[in-house]
């Protein structure tokens, strides 16, 4: 068993669909134009932010979705080079760019479709790099998702969006540490774990 | 919610169509090249600003820089770690500071104005011709002659009404305009019964929520438009309240709420009349609270409508000595004379003059109002009303709470905002732990202190307005040129067509902005200005928000040849022979503000902020703010004013409801232009600004019209179909999109967008123009009534 085991928990009842986290992942990443690490998907009707239903009759909310950085994560296996793997002390799951080739066994392999690939150069805008300098940059033919911000956290920061989400809906700590904010809600709230019944035990939880 | 993978991949067509739709970005600005940074700093480095684009959060910043150019943003570390915060609109400036849109250096109108065309010149030819020109207008006509206003996202604002710190307009005695017309129309009404101005605190501030155990929004979305104080929102729900929104659409706050209340739109007011009418109808009111508190107990005259004051029985009686009935001496006696037990209720005769209390005329005005009726008005069910009522007016504390669109863009906004007080005023939530009446967004009420005005001598004064600027382009004034920062034209204005007309007319148009936003199309002379991350000097703005002083340094170097609007103006003064009056340096201004003397700003000097973080908290308790707990109201009688003999000619001295003035089924109009036409604010913009932000525009890349799927299936449209949607003042052309949360006979597109991203027109082209003429005796003015407006729809 790993030592520690990082994750995270989301409350749904607080998430207001804002995007801001998917902004702050953009920023702190480096993450080029048309693609993002993390994404708020609308439980609603067809389009962002449309409700479910008919007036006055609707429901709506919000899932926030990255890497679910799994236990037994289906990416890892694929990876014929070993790019993308499960770091013992910490339980991230994360992609070496260097060993990457480029051949998305990793996409197909991933149920909740949280990889993004450089088909092209990247593009940014602005015209530079920006966000933390120590985020390795990926290059065209790589495969890329979030890390749970591996440079912050290194540190013994929390991931960017975490830290930048303004209805304080993200939470980020040590699941194996019992007395763990993260660990206190999970066993407090009602939780879900992303398509359970796949058996890739992710370590993001959504508070209901 | 159902799961499984195939939801996830077409979620993510949802929400990450940004790639695939990079092709609506419509750039006319040729002549602008790809933003590069200048300068070049090798190591990285830490700065620190605060954002002023008017969602009013003004959040502080913590900026890495890299080679001289912003690569990251974080919020700053506040002495109060609930207000370090950001939103996906400051995150995004990372990318907009270096956006194309960026005006690069001045420029010259070598078209007509309106046809964009503009040739390069120097700043100095720039600012020569523009002082020129005000020197002459100045001379000829007067200071009345020229025009400035300020976008609300513009920090140091020549139309200083607000921080009057610029100083410009009083300067060049120049006509300036404040926030005429916008956000002040519910205030207007909420002034006259509390005595405080738009912005104010008969609010408590909004971490006092978990102390509530009702919340009542009124066409409030704070969850978009504030989503720095979601935590709050949630915060309280979780200690126990009830968080009501009221609201024709199903926006993201009515989502989070715990009920939500759809009603027709325009119709609040009528609601609140059937709240009030229960509360008298079955005695929920405060009777301690309104005897000592309120004028409920003055006594009105019925012969004339007016108050009866002492001199109306005693010639040498004061005219400002109202009176009450008091029942100890059943007599007429001054409200304030030692021992008055006043009566709430009756009807009197005094020296022949017959009375009764505006208590008692409340009551009778409200009898019309009966739950019944207000159901059918607002089609709430009754049962819901009747509901909300008990638990608003039996188990609070309560809050009112109201945003400053969806109650407020209306023709008769004002009633809206004096019934809201009333009710409040009814039920003793004025002044409470847990209550408050008044404006919710952007963290409006929290503890203050005063800065000083930086000086001028007297003969500097600025011209007195003339009439609203919003009827600027329908009546004759004296303006010949306005002096625009930020994107006045398209967003402070109703009916894009009539200001397009009057500005047309005008001798000289300036616009100073970082962008070149729709306002630039129509100027003379375009002036580039610094972001809030540039400056030439080290120690910029500051501000009080949050009950935090704020300070802004210099994170990056001007951009191109941009200036700060603290430079524009400084250079443009020494060519009109008044920059000695002028603070030399920012700093020095900020110094004077700083130096009030008001106890709360004690041990906070620039030298303090700077090695704070830039943000230290007031010297104030650590409660949340909650105004009025004394229950000392600045109106002409220090009390909560139920009765208004101002609005005597109007027949308002109560208020009455009224329908929406065009967007009424009762407007014969309403057979030619059937839906509503509502244009809200939204996440991804704070007003106009944003609109360009090319992070924004990947998840949100253009406008559409909102439209209940009934309403556009009656009329032949599918989803994603290009329409018009027009009234008799113009039209736009946009993609319609299926939107439940719309109701029925209601239309919206959300308000800001910039003129390239609409087909045709803009979504100013079909508001409202229209003021009402009471308004101009109330304190801020009229309001343009945006919302008050009626369209059809049609398939291009």
């Amino acid at each position: 068993m790993a030592e520690r085991k990082l994750g995270m928990t989301v409350d749904l009842k607080r998430c207001i669909g804002c995007q801001t986290c998917a902004v702050a992942c953009r920023m702190q990443n480096n993450v080029p134009m048309g693609m993002l690490w993390n994404r708020v998907l609308t439980d609603g009707g067809e389009h962002l932010d449309r409700a479910r239903g008919t007036y006055p009759y609707l429901t709506k909310s919000w899932l926030p979705l990255a890497c679910q950085h799994c236990e037994n994560a289906p990416c890892v296996k694929v990876c014929p080079v070993g790019a993308t793997y499960k770091r013992e002390e910490d339980g991230l799951v994360l992609i070496d760019y260097d060993k990457c080739i480029g051949c998305r066994y990793c996409m197909a392999a991933c149920p909740y479709n949280v990889r993004v690939f450089n088909w092209k150069e990247p593009v940014r805008q602005p015209g530079h790099d920006y966000g933390d300098a120590k985020v390795p940059k990926r290059r065209k033919g790589i495969v890329e998702k979030c890390s749970f911000c591996v440079e912050r956290v290194h540190q013994g920061a929390e991931p960017m969006c975490v830290l930048c989400c303004p209805a304080k809906a993200r939470k980020f700590g040590d699941l194996n540490d019992p007395d763990s904010e993260v660990s206190t809600l999970i066993r407090r709230r009602r939780t879900k774990q992303l398509l359970e019944d796949k058996g890739t035990r992710p370590q993001v939880y959504y508070l209901l | 919610m159902r799961l499984t993978r195939r939801s996830f991949i077409k979620g993510s067509l949802v929400a990450g169509a940004a790639a695939g739709l990079a092709g609506t970005w419509r750039s006319g600005q040729k002549w602008f090249r790809e933003a590069r940074a200048t300068g070049s700093q090798p190591e990285e480095r830490i700065a620190y600003t605060y954002h002023p684009p008017n969602c009013g959060g003004r959040c502080s910043m913590k900026c890495t820089v890299r080679d001289g150019r912003l690569v990251k943003i974080e919020p700053n570390e506040w002495p109060d770690k609930r207000f370090s915060l950001i939103c996906l609109r400051g995150l995004s400036e990372v990318e907009r500071v270096y956006s194309p849109d960026r005006i690069q250096q001045p420029m010259k109108r070598v078209g007509e104005r309106g046809e964009g065309k503009f040739e390069p010149v120097s700043w100095e030819q720039a600012l020569d011709d523009i002082a020129a020109k005000l020197k002459e207008l100045k001379e000829r006509y007067g200071g009345k002659a020229i025009l400035f206003k300020s976008s609300s996202g513009v920090e140091y604002a020549y139309d200083d009404s607000l921080s009057a710190s610029s100083r410009f307009v009083a300067l060049l005695g120049a006509q300036g305009q404040g926030w005429e017309g916008i956000d002040i129309g519910a205030a207007d009404g909420h002034n006259l019964v509390t005595g405080e101005l738009a912005f104010g605190a008969t609010q408590n501030e909004i971490t006092d929520w978990v102390n509530s155990n009702l919340i009542i929004l009124f066409g409030s979305n704070i969850l978009e438009t504030t989503m720095t104080d979601a935590q709050f929102f949630f915060d309280a729900q979780e200690a126990g309240a009830k968080i009501v929104s009221v609201d024709p659409v199903y926006s993201t706050t009515a989502a989070k709420a715990d009920q939500w209340i759809p009603l027709r739109p325009g119709t609040d007011a009528a609601l609140l009349w059937g709240m009030i009418n229960l509360v008298l109808e079955n005695d929920w009111y405060q009777d301690d609270y309104l005897k000592k508190y309120s004028t409920a107990p003055f006594l009105v005259r019925q012969d004339n409508g007016k108050l009866l004051r002492e001199s109306d029985l005693a010639p040498a009686g004061s005219p400002d000595k109202y009176l009450v009935w008091d029942t100890v001496n059943n007599a007429a006696r001054p409200h304030d004379a030692a021992g008055v037990s006043p009566a709430l209720e009756g009807s009197f005769t005094t020296d022949g003059i017959q009375v009764k209390t505006v208590f008692t005329l409340l009551k009778e005005t409200a009898r019309q109002y009966t739950p019944a009726w207000a159901a059918e008005t607002t089609k709430i069910p009754e049962q819901v009303i009747r509901d909300l009522t008990r638990e608003y007016a039996l188990g609070g504390p309560a809050v009112l709470g109201f945003g400053y669109a969806g109650t407020d863009k209306w023709y008769h906004a004002d009633t809206f905002g004096r019934l809201a007080a009333i009710l409040g005023v009814l039920t003793g939530n004025i002044g409470r732990v847990g209550g408050g009446v008044g404006g919710i967004s952007h963290h409006i009420t929290a503890w203050n202190a005063l800065l000083a005005p930086w000086p001028l001598p007297p003969q500097f004064q600025p011209a007195p307005r003339e009439i609203p600027f919003a009827e600027m382009p329908f009546k004759p004034n004296s303006v010949r040129a306005f002096i625009i920062q930020g994107n006045i034209l398209q967003q402070h204005l109703a009916s894009l067509d009539h200001t397009i007309e009057w500005i047309k007319k005008l001798e000289l148009v300036v616009v100073i902005d970082p962008f070149f936003n729709p306002s630039s199309l129509w100027a003379d002379y375009l002036l580039p200005a610094c972001t809030c991350f540039e400056s030439e000097y080290e120690v910029n703005n500051l501000q009080i928000n949050r009950s935090h002083v704020l300070l802004q340094g210099k994170v990056i170097a001007p951009l191109f040849q941009a200036k700060t609007d603290f430079q524009i103006q400084k250079e443009l003064a020494e060519r009109l022979g008044l920059s000695q009056y002028l603070p030399k340096t920012p700093e020095e201004l900020q110094r004077v503000r700083l130096a009030s003397g008001d106890p709360a700003l004690e041990g906070i000097t620039v030298e303090a902020l700077k090695a704070n973080n830039y943000v230290m908290r007031l010297k104030v308790p650590e409660e949340p703010y909650r105004g009025y707990r004394d229950h000392k109201f600045p109106t002409p009688t220090g009390k909560l004013e139920l009765y208004h003999e101002v609005l005597l000619p109007e027949g308002m001295a109560l208020p009455k409801y009224e329908e929406p003035y065009e967007a009424s089924p009762q407007n014969p109009l309403y057979k030619k232009y059937p839906l509503v036409y509502i244009q809200t604010k939204h996440r991804f913009r704070a007003h106009s600004q944003f609109s360009n932000a090319r992070w924004l525009l990947e998840i949100n890349p253009e406008p559409v019209l909102e439209i209940n799927p009934a309403d556009a299936e009656a009329r032949g449209l599918k989803d994603g179909d290009l329409v018009e949607v027009f009234n008799d003042r113009g039209q736009v052309r946009v993609r319609c999109q299926f939107t439940p949360e719309m109701r029925p006979g209601m239309v919206k597109i959300s308000e800001g967008w910039w003129l390239r991203y609409f087909a045709a027109g803009s979504f100013q082209s079909l508001t409202n123009p229209t003021l009402n003429p009471r308004q101009l005796k109330e304190i801020h003015g009229p309001v343009v009534p945006f919302y008050d407006s009626l369209v059809e729809v049609r398939k291009v």
